[in-house]
């Protein structure tokens, strides 16, 4: 795959960590420079954990994870990240003057002119204390917050959940807008699979603490299909042509990762496009047959 | 770091509990009419100890505001955000300084008396409760949890009773005062120390 | 410049590019040596993401629609614009001839697959 290819802002390389009852095991994936990396799976699947361990807010067990290219465990690489999690992590009595002031003693690229202004541009100048803010007001001021220091990268853990569409549409403005510089990245995880399909330029996904996949998000969503056939039918397509299948009580759906392939070679059976979340759901899900 | 500790102070100082300066202004004025001459040193050794509650409540919102897990993507060493809690302790103290000089003026004014010996004592306790009182709580903190600092905030109400019995023991009136405020001071300043080698190494423990 | 892209369609997007950049060339509205978007803003400009443009500027440099200078950015080519519509009718002429074949097998009369080919072209 090409990502391998590309020069990165992250490189995570046999990540393992275990836990009472879940464990990480040999992760491994990189953040290319330029690029929007989305990070798919279920709630419990590693999204967080793997991203607090990239953050050294955990301690890995084995593995290497570097960011821009040293060690993770040096902490003047964070004064180039941004991150954002899926709270607000202000203390409530603040404004947003507060937060410029605290920051401006925390990163010494703290840009408080550019903080006004985006400030300004999402209509958050108030002097309000920031516990009267709404859920989108106060992700966006966090995503400012994570801006307004300037990074180069940008990691965000579960930013958009919960946050309605024009305030999720106006986020991913801002993360396009980020990435109009060649050497920002954005890694981005979700297990809402539509904001990625939009914006992702690549595609991980993680089940049960294993990567799945790290694939080109336009490969994914153009080549993979949904083969939809009777059981009869089902009986005649190789196993080699599919990666998972389903069967319900009225049919097989086979995930296939070339469907213009196996338009031509099944007849009589629909091929359909696979969207993000099919994918997920496929793997995640697995051979289960839903039916019972 | 600097923003550490700005913040700290800040979350301090808006936090303060509108309920507990109308408790602390009664029982302060109670107490001012009622004792006398030593009135303005059990006011101020009650705003000590308010100052000091006051600096584990902010920490308690820390912890609402899942603070640590942002704290920690922040380019801040293990020592440097702990210090800066310490440090944030140490800009409390003008507080409660400022409020034992103006507790014990009022006092000097309501009982027509003034003594240098009960203005050092107040400013002392003005300093030491608050650095006591932190210097054990952070350490239960860094290592147990907010939880274990809030039990442990309720056992202040005890301190009192460990003032009357210190102001019933036989001090003898030809020992310097000033010798003994420097000494107790050492001593409050290495348990403070202390306590910050120990938070640091709690707050460094990573899962 | 403009450039409409359907997420309901089957075309894949990049290809969509492709083709509306390829149309604005050959009807002249991009004139030889004019910059084209960067590929970021245009992703950022579509709402897509940015490797998507790149595949679309990646096969117009491969057709010789445009250069990209690194750098610099990219650029549409200073070609012959009747060579590539030689080049093109040359290859409609390939599937004209298939056409005219299976029409005269089966006995399919000319003006009828004249009015198909006519209602293509005011589709």
């Amino acid at each position: 795959m090409d990502a391998k290819a590309e020069s990165n802002n992250i490189l995570v390389r046999d990540l393992c960590k275990k836990f009472d009852g879940f464990a990480l095991e040999h992760v491994s994936f990189q953040i290319p420079k330029g690029r929007i990396v989305g990070f798919i799976g279920e709630n419990g699947a590693g999204k967080s954990t793997t991203i607090n361990l990239i953050l050294n807010e955990l301690k890995k067990d084995s593995g290497t994870i570097e960011i821009f290219g040293v060690d993770h465990s040096d902490c003047s690489v964070k004064e180039e990240i941004g991150v954002v999690f899926d709270e607000c992590n202000f203390h409530e009595v603040f404004t947003t003057d507060n937060i410029d002031k605290m920051f401006s003693g925390v990163y010494k690229s703290w840009d408080s002119e550019r903080y006004q202004e985006y400030l300004q541009r999402f209509k958050l100048l108030s002097n309000k204390p920031i516990g009267s803010f709404s859920k989108g007001m106060k992700m966006k001021l966090s995503i400012i917050c994570a801006l307004a220091h300037r990074p180069k990268l940008l990691i965000l853990d579960e930013a958009t959940t919960g946050l309605d569409p024009v305030v999720r549409d106006e986020i991913l403005d801002l993360l396009l807008e980020f990435i109009q510089d060649e050497d920002h990245s954005v890694f981005f995880s979700s297990h809402i699979t539509s904001d990625i399909q939009k914006i992702a330029d690549y595609v991980i996904l993680i089940h049960q603490g294993k990567i799945i996949f790290e694939e080109q998000k336009d490969d994914l969503v153009y080549h993979y299909g949904i083969l939809k056939c009777g059981k009869e039918k089902f009986a005649a397509i190789s196993p080699d042509d599919y990666i998972i299948h389903r069967i319900t009580n009225v049919s097989v759906e086979c995930l296939v990762r070339d469907k213009e392939a196996a338009k031509r070679k099944y007849k009589d059976v629909i091929v359909d496009s696979a969207a993000l979340e099919d994918i997920m759901l496929f793997y995640v899900k697995g051979g289960i047959s839903c039916g019972d | 770091m600097r923003g550490l500790i700005y913040k700290d102070f800040s979350v301090f100082y808006k936090s303060i509990d509108k309920r507990t300066i109308i408790i602390v202004v009664g029982a302060v004025a109670l107490i001012l009419y009622r004792v006398g001459s030593y009135g303005g040193l059990l006011a101020s050794l009650i705003f000590a100890m308010t100052v000091g509650m006051q600096n584990i409540m902010s920490f308690v919102s820390d912890d609402k505001a899942h603070w640590k897990k942002y704290q920690m993507a922040m380019p801040l060493s293990d020592f440097s955000v702990v210090a800066s809690k310490y440090i944030s302790v140490l800009c409390t103290l003008g507080i409660s300084i400022f409020g034992s000089i103006a507790l014990n003026i009022l006092s000097s004014v309501i009982s027509q008396s003034f003594s240098p010996e009960v203005y050092g004592m107040a400013v002392f306790m003005a300093v030491f409760i608050p650095l006591l009182w932190t210097g054990i709580c952070l350490p239960l903190i860094y290592w147990f949890g907010v939880q274990s600092a809030q039990m442990a905030n309720m056992f202040m109400v005890f301190l009192p009773i460990l003032f009357e019995y210190t102001n019933s023991l036989p001090i003898k009136k030809d020992l310097n005062l000033f010798s003994l405020f420097f000494l107790a001071g050492i001593i409050i300043l290495v348990i403070f120390g202390i306590s910050l080698l120990i938070s640091v190494r709690g707050y460094r423990r990573r899962q | 410049m403009e450039i409409i892209i359907s997420n309901s369609s089957d075309k894949p997007i990049y290809e969509q590019i492709c083709m509306q950049i390829k149309g604005l060339i050959m009807n002249g509205t991009l004139s030889a040596g004019e910059a084209l978007p960067s590929m970021r803003a245009l992703a950022k400009d579509l709402h897509i993401s940015v490797i998507t443009v790149q595949r679309a500027y990646e096969d117009l440099t491969r057709d010789g629609f445009i250069e990209t200078v690194s750098g610099k950015g990219s650029f549409v080519a200073l070609q012959n614009k009747e060579f590539i519509q030689e080049e093109q009718l040359r290859i409609a002429e390939e599937f004209l001839k298939k056409a005219a074949e299976i029409g005269k097998a089966h006995g399919i009369a000319y003006e009828r697959m004249a009015d198909i080919l006519k209602l293509f072209y005011e589709e």
